[in-house]
C-alpha cells in the first residue's frame, strides 16, 4: 500500500535501520552515527558511554521523543517516519515508559496522583486510573505510600514511584536514563532488581548507565563513543552496529 | 506548467498534507492496536482545579492583576452610582421640586394669586405644600428698617422684605429658633407682625422676642414675633424681614404690594413638570393663560445626562483596568509556563498531545481569572460599602454587575491564557526533561 505502514519482523519490538541524528547549526553536530540495531521483547539492554557520547540521543530516538534525521526507526514494524506529532505522542504513551535520573515527580501531587499522570490522556475514569496507580505502586512495594507527597519520599522511594508511573501505563518497553544515578548502592540494587523482575515478565528494558556493575547484569550491552554504537559479544569482542 | 499553476498545486498539497499524514498515521497505529491519546473536558477541568488549588500562592499572585482590575472597575462604577444617587437626591430635595406661579401680564388685572389658590393647589396629587411668597418691590430692592421711627441721625439698615402666607412659610421650610410663626388669622386681620431672618436679626441687634421687640419699616411699626433660623428652600429669607401678605400694602402700597405676587409650590420628586402644567388651571380655571409657571429642569433628564457621562467615563476606566488585568495574567501565566517546563515536558512524554497542554493552560488561566474576578468583586463591594458609609450615601450597585464581574475575570483569563497556551504547547519534552 503506497504511503501505508511498513511492517518489519514481528518479534522485534524496536528496530533502528541506518538511523542517525545530526543537529543542524553553523557547525552541524553528528550526535548519532548511522546505526542498525534491534531489540526483542523481554530483553534487558544496557547502553554505556561517557557523557556527551550520544547515549541520551539514542534513548530519545528509541522513546519517540526525537526523530532520526537519517535512516528509519520501526516500532513493532511501524515506520515512525509515517507518524505525525499526535501519532508519535499516542505511540509513545502506549509503547514506552520512561524512568529518569531525576525522577521528575510533580511536587504538589501525591504518589498515587503522580503514578496515574499518564493515564489521564487515555480517557479512563478516575476510579480506573486510581486502581491502576494503586496496582503499580503495589508492584514496586509502595502500596502503603499512596498519599505521600514527593517531598516526604526518600530517593529510592521516589525512583520507585517513577517506575510505578511508567508501569501504570502498561508499556511494552521501559526506557531508563541513569535510573540509579541519584541513589546509594542499596537503593540502586533494589531498583535494578525491580527492573530485572519486569524484564522477566516480558517487558523490554533499556537502561542508559555509567555503572559497569549494572551494565554487566544486563543481557546485552551497547557501547557508545562519539555517536558510534558498538555491541559487546559474549566473547567480549566489540561489534560495530 | 506555469509558475502560478505550480504554486497553486503546491499550496493545495500543503493544505491537505496534514490530513493525509494524519490518516496514514492513524492507519499505521490501528494496525498495531494503538488508539489516539485523549483528554476529556472533565479531566482537563479537574487538572486545572488541582493545579490552581494545590499552589494557592501562585494562584493568588497570578490572579492579582484581575483582582485589581475587577476591583477597580466594581469600585469605580459602584462609587460613581452611589455618588450620583446622592447628588440627584440632593438636587431633587432642594431644587427640582419647586414650581413658581406668577402673573403673566403685569399690566392687566392681577390674576387670583391669593391664599385662596393654595387650597386647590394642595389638592393636586404630587403637591407637598403651596403658599404665597414673593419679594416686595423689584429684585434687589432694600427697605430702610430701624428699631425706632426714622429720624434724622438715627441709623437705618437696608433689608429686603418678603411677603409670605403661612402656607408660603411651610413651603420654604421656615423654622424659628425663637418665638413663633404667624398664622392665617394674623394674616387676614392685617396684623403688623414680622419674622426676622437670623442674619437680619443680628444686624438689628435683636436676639430674642421675649419683650416683643418692634421694628419700623419706614414709618410703619411691626412687632417681631420670631427669628427664622432655617429656610432651606429660600435661604435668602434669612437675610431680610418676612411679613404676612395682609400687611404688605401697609409697607409698599396696594399696587406694588401685589405687583410681584407669586405662589410657590413644593412637589414630590418627579412631579414638578406635571404640577407646572396643572397648577395654572387649579389657580384660575377661567384664565389659565394669564398665569405663567416656572418649572425647573427635569431632574430625570439631568440625571440621565450626568449618568451617561459618568458611565462612559467609568466604562473606559474599567476597560483599561481589565486590559491591564489581561496583560498581568498573560505575563504571570507565561512566567508560570516557563517555570513549569519540566512538568509540561513530563506530561508530553507520558502521552499529552500539544493540544492537551494548551487546553490545560487555558483552563487554568480561565479558572485563575474567575477566582481573581470573584476576589476583585468582593474587594470592590467592600470599598463601596466603606466609602458610602463614610459619606452617608446609600450604596448603589447593579446586582447584574456582581455576576458579570467574575465572568469578565474568566473572559480576561481566557484571553490572557491563549498566548501562554500556545507557547506551552510548543515546549519540547527533550529540552524540558534534560534539566
Amino acid at each position: 500500500m503506497p504511503g501505508g505502514p511498513e511492517t518489519g519482523e514481528p518479534d522485534r519490538e524496536m528496530e533502528l535501520i541506518d538511523a542517525a541524528v545530526t543537529y543542524p547549526g553553523a557547525v552541524p553536530v553528528r550526535a548519532l552515527r548511522p546505526v542498525s540495531v534491534s531489540f526483542a521483547a523481554g530483553e534487558m539492554v544496557a547502553v554505556v558511554g561517557r557523557s556527551g557520547s550520544g547515549k541520551s540521543t539514542l534513548l530519545n530516538v528509541l522513546g519517540l521523543l526525537d526523530r532520526p534525521t537519517e535512516g528509519r526507526y520501526l516500532v513493532r514494524g511501524v515506520d515512525t517516519s509515517l507518524l505525525g506529532e499526535s501519532g508519535m505522542t499516542s505511540l509513545r504513551a502506549r509503547e514506552f515508559g520512561f524512568v529518569f535520573q531525576s525522577f521528575h515527580l510533580l511536587a504538589d501531587r501525591t504518589a498515587a496522583e503522580n503514578t496515574e499522570l499518564g493515564l489521564l490522556y487515555r480517557a479512563m475514569s478516575a476510579w480506573e486510573r486510581r486502581a491502576a496507580a494503586c496496582e503499580a505502586l503495589e508492584r514496586v512495594g509502595l502500596g502503603h505510600r499512596l498519599s505521600a507527597l514527593p517531598g516526604t519520599l526518600s530517593g529510592g522511594e521516589s525512583q520507585r514511584v517513577a517506575i510505578a508511573r511508567a508501569l501504570a501505563q502498561r508499556p511494552r518497553v521501559l526506557l531508563c536514563d541513569e535510573p540509579t544515578g541519584n541513589l546509594d548502592r542499596r537503593n540502586a540494587d533494589v531498583v535494578i532488581g525491580l527492573l530485572a523482575g519486569l524484564a522477566g515478565e516480558g517487558l523490554t528494558v533499556v537502561v542508559v548507565t555509567h555503572d559497569t556493575q549494572i551494565a554487566d547484569a544486563m543481557q546485552r550491552c551497547l557501547d557508545i563513543d562519539d555517536g558510534v554504537v558498538t555491541e559487546r559479544t559474549a566473547a567480549g569482542r566489540q561489534v560495530e552496529r | 506548467m506555469s509558475g502560478r499553476a505550480g504554486r497553486r498545486r503546491l499550496t493545495r498539497r500543503g493544505a491537505f498534507g496534514w490530513l493525509t499524514r494524519r490518516r496514514t498515521s492513524a492507519a499505521a497505529l490501528a494496525q498495531i492496536g494503538v488508539p489516539a491519546s485523549r483528554l476529556t473536558i472533565k479531566d482537563a477541568a479537574r487538572e486545572a482545579l488541582l493545579a490552581v488549588t494545590r499552589a494557592p500562592v501562585r494562584t493568588v499572585l497570578t490572579s492579582m492583576g484581575t483582582v485589581l482590575a475587577v476591583g477597580t472597575a466594581i469600585a469605580t462604577i459602584g462609587l460613581s452610582n452611589s455618588a450620583a444617587g446622592a447628588v440627584s437626591g440632593t438636587f431633587d430635595a432642594l431644587r427640582a421640586t419647586i414650581v413658581t406661579f406668577s402673573n403673566n401680564n403685569r399690566y392687566q388685572r392681577p390674576p387670583d394669586l391669593t391664599d385662596k389658590a393654595e387650597k386647590p393647589l394642595d389638592r393636586l396629587n404630587g403637591v407637598v405644600s403651596a403658599g404665597l411668597i414673593w419679594n416686595l418691590g423689584s429684585p434687589g430692592r432694600l427697605f430702610q428698617i430701624g428699631r425706632t421711627v426714622p429720624q434724622p441721625g438715627q441709623p437705618q439698615i437696608g433689608l429686603p422684605i418678603i411677603a409670605a402666607s403661612p402656607g408660603g412659610l411651610a413651603t420654604i421650610g421656615a423654622k424659628v429658633s425663637t418665638g413663633r410663626l404667624y398664622d392665617a388669622g394674623m394674616d387676614h386681620r392685617g396684623d403688623q407682625v414680622a419674622l426676622l431672618g437670623s442674619t437680619a436679626a443680628r444686624q438689628l441687634g435683636i436676639t430674642g422676642v421675649g419683650e416683643s421687640p418692634v421694628i419700623f419699616i419706614g414709618q410703619v411699626p411691626f412687632t417681631v414675633i420670631g427669628i427664622v433660623s432655617r429656610a432651606p428652600l429660600n435661604p435668602g429669607a434669612l437675610l431680610g424681614v418676612i411679613i404676612p401678605p395682609g400687611s404688605a400694602s401697609a409697607v409698599a402700597g396696594p399696587f406694588l404690594a401685589d405687583y410681584f405676587r407669586q405662589i410657590t409650590v413644593r412637589t414630590v420628586p418627579g412631579a414638578a413638570q406635571l404640577i407646572g402644567r396643572q397648577g395654572r388651571f387649579a389657580i384660575d380655571p377661567l384664565h389659565p393663560s394669564e398665569i405663567s409657571a416656572s418649572v425647573p429642569t427635569d431632574p430625570s433628564r439631568l440625571r440621565q445626562s450626568v449618568n451617561a457621562s459618568l458611565t462612559s467615563l467609568l466604562l473606559a476606566i474599567a476597560l483599561i483596568a481589565l486590559g491591564v488585568g489581561v496583560i498581568a495574567i498573560a505575563n504571570t501565566t507565561l512566567l508560570s509556563v516557563i517555570h513549569r517546563r519540566e512538568e509540561i515536558g513530563l506530561r508530553r512524554s507520558v502521552g499529552a498531545a500539544p493540544r492537551h497542554i494548551a487546553v490545560m493552560v487555558v483552563f487554568e488561566a480561565v479558572l485563575t481569572g474567575a477566582i481573581g474576578g470573584l476576589m476583585g468583586t468582593s474587594a470592590g463591594v467592600l470599598v463601596i460599602s466603606a466609602v458610602s458609609a463614610n459619606h452617608g450615601w446609600a450604596p448603589v450597585l447593579d446586582p447584574r454587575l456582581l455576576i458579570a464581574a467574575p465572568a469578565a475575570g474568566a473572559a480576561a483569563g481566557l484571553l490572557a491564557g491563549l498566548y501562554p497556551a500556545w507557547r506551552a504547547s510548543r515546549v519540547s519534552p527533550i529540552s524540558a526533561l534534560q534539566r
